[in-house]
């Protein structure tokens, strides 16, 4: 992947316009499918991000890994605007999400989000859980809309389980119906914050696999982890955020053998 | 034989005031059922204007629940019952409450701006007990603020808001015996007739005490039968 090439500094493709809206249209093969622009984020006094860059071409598989504290989270939550975005800007496909008119709603139908812990709706069944945005949203039909579930259900390698109601799952069952439903509105691109950080050990992995075949498929991904094994296995890019900033950026081989930032070299130290 | 006479005498008193118990806790039923049904709307109402984004339409629910906290029922009663037809306010009055239908309405009003102010705060903890992430999922999915209101949190929050439901509705029930001041004539406002008629000052108010528990036990276990069917569909 030519991911490298929008890395920060090394970035070639300049996005539609820093700002607001643009003369041309949006082109899915060279502009990425998600910059973001200076982006800053202040909690009260706290200023968690300070000014980020990072652009994603569709297809992308990029990992952040960071401190706690560090601003990934954050940063994943302003990429659907979970979090207002005070300064600087989102672009989702040449669409700014910060600036003019922009139906949000709309938009976070491209973009599924998994959640660290899971928030799966407990009062209804798996089933239900992952039809409920396909029927009421992009109005399947319900016989349709059990058909893709069962479908996903199937590729999370759990359509056993679709009766069943989430209090009843594991851990890294609940976190694969999570992507499920995710997956039922038919996404973009998937965020997902820290999916296996409430998860026991023994768990971990069933989620990493369905997330190893997701972006086996091509699915762009943008990934907040700690488990540093996955994000060299699978990322196209790794980008290392400390303080509110990205610090360093690139193929995670290079990243993880060569890494140029003090801040890198001690992160690594103390996870790896 | 002294039992005997006893309960010769008490049932000779309930039968001779039976008609006149029974005639005024329908009307505390009544009285209680409307205020209790306007209270969910206007408590609803209220907590809208509490979590909206607009601050002055929070302030008025504020202003409503802290005066409602720091009032005593019998005063804000006798408030409603002076203070709106000096304010040239005049309530419009069903039919089926009848001649003493006015004087109801008033009593109705008050009970209903009590309790109101409760059922806002107690819906508003209900749906502040439901997990953030389950509103935030909502929305990543698509959802609007309002759908996922309705559809996610609501149902959720549902189970916590009912057994204080069941609570603030038998509070309702007692607290409108205060309404007997203006001369509603419910439940409590009997004793006075019948203590006079009858020169007894206590049996009365054991039937009257009976009456309350009576209804305030069933609507208790109304609640728990609801928040039972609830709880199944939930696990």
């Amino acid at each position: 992947m030519q991911s490298n090439t929008l890395a920060i500094g090394g970035r070639t493709q300049e996005p539609l316009t820093r700002y607001g809206v643009s003369g041309r249209t949006f082109q899915p093969e060279i502009d990425p499918l998600i910059a973001v622009i200076e982006l800053r984020k202040s909690f009260k006094s706290l200023e968690v991000l300070k000014g980020v860059e990072l652009y994603v071409k569709k297809g992308d598989v990029v990992v952040l890994i960071g401190p706690s504290g560090s601003g990934k989270s954050t940063l994943l939550r302003c990429i659907n605007r979970l979090e207002t975005i005070q300064s600087g800007d989102v672009q989702f496909a040449g669409q700014s999400l910060a600036r003019g008119p922009v139906d949000i709603n709309k938009m976070r139908r491209r973009i599924g989000m998994v959640f660290q812990h899971f928030n799966l709706f407990p009062h209804l069944t798996v089933l239900d859980n992952i039809t409920l945005g396909p029927r009421k949203l992009r109005k399947l039909s319900a016989a349709d809309a059990n058909a893709l579930a069962e479908r996903l259900l199937e590729r999370v390698g759990l359509l056993d389980k679709r009766d069943a109601y989430p209090s009843q799952l594991s851990g890294g069952q609940k976190q694969r119906i999570a992507i499920a439903r995710a997956l039922a509105m038919e996404p973009e691109v998937m965020l997902f914050d820290e999916p296996t950080s409430a998860l026991d050990p023994e768990m971990v992995g069933e989620v990493l696999e369905v997330m190893k075949d997701l972006a086996k498929d091509g699915m762009t991904m943008i990934i907040v982890t700690h488990e540093m094994g996955f994000a060299r296995e699978v990322a196209d890019r790794v980008v290392f955020m400390a303080d509110g900033v990205i610090q360093e950026s690139g193929a995670p081989d290079k990243l993880f053998e060569h890494p140029k930032s003090e801040r890198l070299v001690s992160f690594l130290g103390k996870v790896l | 034989m002294e039992v005997n006479a006893w309960l010769a005498d008490v049932g000779g008193f309930l039968s001779r005031y039976s008609a006149l118990f029974l005639g005024g806790a329908k009307n505390t039923l009544l009285l209680s059922l409307l205020a209790g049904i306007l209270s969910i709307l206007v408590g609803g109402g209220l907590c809208f204007l509490r979590m909206s984004r607009v601050p002055p339409l929070r302030w008025l629910a504020n202003i409503w629940v802290e005066f409602v906290r720091g009032t005593p029922v019998l005063v804000l009663i006798m408030m409603v019952y002076y203070g709106l037809p000096l304010a040239g306010v005049h309530p419009p009055v069903p039919a089926f409450l009848g001649s003493w239908g006015e004087r109801a309405m008033y009593g109705i009003i008050a009970l209903t701006v009590n309790s109101g102010g409760y059922i806002c705060e107690i819906i508003r903890s209900g749906i502040q007990s439901v997990d953030p992430g389950q509103m935030e999922a909502a929305r990543s999915i698509g959802f609007g603020k309002a759908r996922s209101m309705l559809m996610i949190v609501l149902p959720q929050a549902v189970k916590n808001i009912l057994p204080n439901f069941g609570n603030e509705f038998a509070n309702l029930i007692k607290a409108s015996s205060q309404v007997m001041v203006i001369g509603v004539a419910e439940l409590m406002f009997t004793y006075n007739t019948i203590s006079g008629t009858s020169g007894r000052a206590f049996l009365p108010l054991i039937v009257i005490a009976l009456l309350y528990f009576a209804m305030t036990f069933i609507v208790g276990l109304g609640v728990r039968a609801l928040e039972r069917h609830f709880k199944k569909s939930d696990r």
